[in-house]
C-alpha cells in the first residue's frame, strides 16, 4: 500500500506544479461565491486523507480532486471534478471488498453569482446559486452508480481582516454504494452546511507593498441524511497567499457523529497548492 | 413517476432556471458609477480605482487580464487604495471602455479611471 501513497503524493506534486490558475478568499474546504474571470480557467488540485472506522476495522482513503473551472461569463462559472481514490482496508469486508484505487464519480456544477455588492477597496460581498450533477463515471466499486443532481447557495463576505463563506447545498441520491463512506456515498439524499471564517493573521493592514497574506481559517461541515446519519466535522487551518499561488494545510477533526449507514470518519487531513499564470 | 426522480428533475430544472437568468445586480452597480471614458490619445499611464479586490491572489487576476489588452505594458494593483495603476504604450490608443471591461470581467466594481500624461 505504501507504493500507491507514494504515486497517489507523487501525481499530487506533479500536478500542482503543472501550474494552475486560481481564484482565493476560499478556504481548503468549503464552496464559496467566487469564480475565475470570464474567459479564464482555474485548476486547483487538493489531497486529502482521511482514516475511517468502519464495522470496527481502520480504513485510509487517499482522495485528489483535479478541479477545473471555466468563467463562462464575469458571473457564471462551469466547475469540473474528478477524484482519484485510493482505499487501503484493514480486512475484506463483509461485503467482499478489500483495497481499492481508480477514479471516483465526476462532478459537473454551474456556479451564477447573483449579486455582488463590494463596498470598499478589499471588501466585498457575493452570494451564488449552485446546481449541477455528479455522475456515474468512477472504478466499478467507488463510483455510486447514481445520477446525483443537487442545488445550493453560497456567500462569500470579505471585511477588512475577516472573511466569511457559507453554504446549503442538497444532494439527491439515486443509487449507493454497497458500504457507504463518506456522506452522500449511501442512497440517502444528503443537506450539507458548510461555514468557514478566515482571519487575515499578517498584514494586519495592507499597503501599495503588500504582496502576500498569512490566515487562519476555520471550517465546520454539518452533514445530514435522510436515513438519520448526522456528522459534524470541523477543519482549522492556515492558508498563504501569494499573487501568483497559494499554499492551504488543514486538519479534519470529526466533533460529532450519529452514524448508523456509513463509516465512521476518525481524522483527515487536507492540503493544497493554487497557483495563478 | 418516481418521487427520486421527480425531485432530481425539479432540482434541476430551478438550477438551469437559475443560472441562465438575468444579468447580476453587479453589473447594474458597475454600470451606475460609470464616468466619462475616452482613450489613452498618447497617455503613459491610467490609473483606476476599483473595489472588491478581496485578496492579493484575487488581485492579480486584474494584472492577468490587463495582460491581454493591446497597449498595456504592465500593472499593478495597490490593494491598501483599490487603485489599478496601468502602464501604456504611448504608441497604442487604449480605449478606456476597454480597461474596464477587464476590471467588469474579472468580477470587480470599477469606480472610474483617470489617464496619466
Amino acid at each position: 500500500m505504501q507504493s500507491k501513497i507514494n504515486r497517489a503524493v507523487g501525481l499530487f506534486v506533479a500536478l500542482v506544479f503543472l501550474g494552475s490558475e486560481a481564484h482565493a478568499q476560499a478556504s481548503a474546504l468549503s464552496d464559496a461565491a467566487t469564480q475565475p474571470a470570464k474567459g479564464r480557467f482555474a485548476w486547483r488540485e487538493q489531497a486529502r486523507f482521511e482514516r475511517y472506522e468502519l464495522l470496527g476495522n481502520d480504513m485510509d482513503q487517499w482522495t485528489i480532486d483535479t478541479r477545473l473551472i471555466y468563467g463562462l461569463r464575469k458571473d457564471v462559472s462551469l466547475t469540473l471534478n474528478v477524484p482519484t481514490i485510493l482505499r487501503d482496508r484493514d480486512m475484506i469486508s463483509v461485503t467482499g471488498l478489500g483495497d481499492q484505487e481508480g477514479l471516483g464519480d465526476t462532478t459537473l456544477m454551474l456556479k451564477w453569482r447573483f449579486w455582488q455588492h463590494d463596498p470598499a477597496p478589499v471588501d466585498t460581498n457575493r452570494l451564488a446559486l449552485i446546481g449541477g450533477l455528479r455522475l456515474p463515471t468512477g472504478t466499478d466499486g467507488l463510483s455510486t452508480e447514481g445520477w446525483d443532481p443537487f442545488v445550493g447557495l453560497t456567500f462569500t463576505k470579505v471585511e477588512d481582516r475577516h472573511g466569511m463563506n457559507a453554504s446549503v447545498r442538497y444532494t439527491v441520491s439515486t443509487d449507493g454504494l454497497a458500504e457507504p463512506i463518506s456522506a452522500g456515498t449511501g442512497d440517502a439524499d444528503l443537506l450539507t452546511l458548510e461555514t468557514s471564517w478566515l482571519y487575515r493573521l499578517s498584514p494586519s493592514e495592507y499597503t501599495s507593498e503588500t504582496d502576500a497574506s498569512l490566515y487562519f481559517t476555520v471550517e465546520s461541515f454539518v452533514d445530514y441524511e435522510t436515513n438519520g446519519d448526522v456528522s459534524w466535522r470541523v477543519a482549522p487551518g492556515l492558508l498563504y497567499e501569494a499573487r501568483r499561488w497559494t499554499a492551504e494545510l488543514s486538519p479534519i477533526l470529526p466533533i460529532a457523529q450519529d452514524i448508523d449507514h456509513r463509516a465512521e470518519l476518525e481524522w483527515g487531513l487536507a492540503f493544497g497548492l493554487r497557483f495563478l499564470f | 413517476m418516481n418521487m427520486k426522480v421527480f425531485v432530481s428533475t425539479s432540482l434541476l430544472g430551478l438550477s438551469a432556471i437559475g443560472l441562465v437568468g438575468c444579468d447580476s445586480t453587479q453589473t447594474r452597480e458597475s454600470q451606475a458609477s460609470a464616468v466619462s471614458m475616452g482613450s489613452s490619445d498618447g497617455a503613459s499611464g491610467a490609473k483606476m480605482r476599483v473595489d472588491g479586490l478581496g485578496c492579493p491572489l484575487c488581485a492579480e487576476n486584474i494584472s492577468v487580464l490587463m495582460d491581454n489588452i493591446d497597449g498595456v505594458t504592465d500593472s499593478r494593483v495597490d490593494l491598501s487604495s483599490g487603485i489599478v495603476h496601468v502602464e501604456l504604450d504611448q504608441t497604442v490608443d487604449v480605449a478606456a471602455a476597454d480597461l474596464r471591461r477587464a476590471i467588469d470581467d474579472g468580477g470587480f466594481t470599477f469606480r472610474s479611471i483617470e489617464f496619466v500624461k
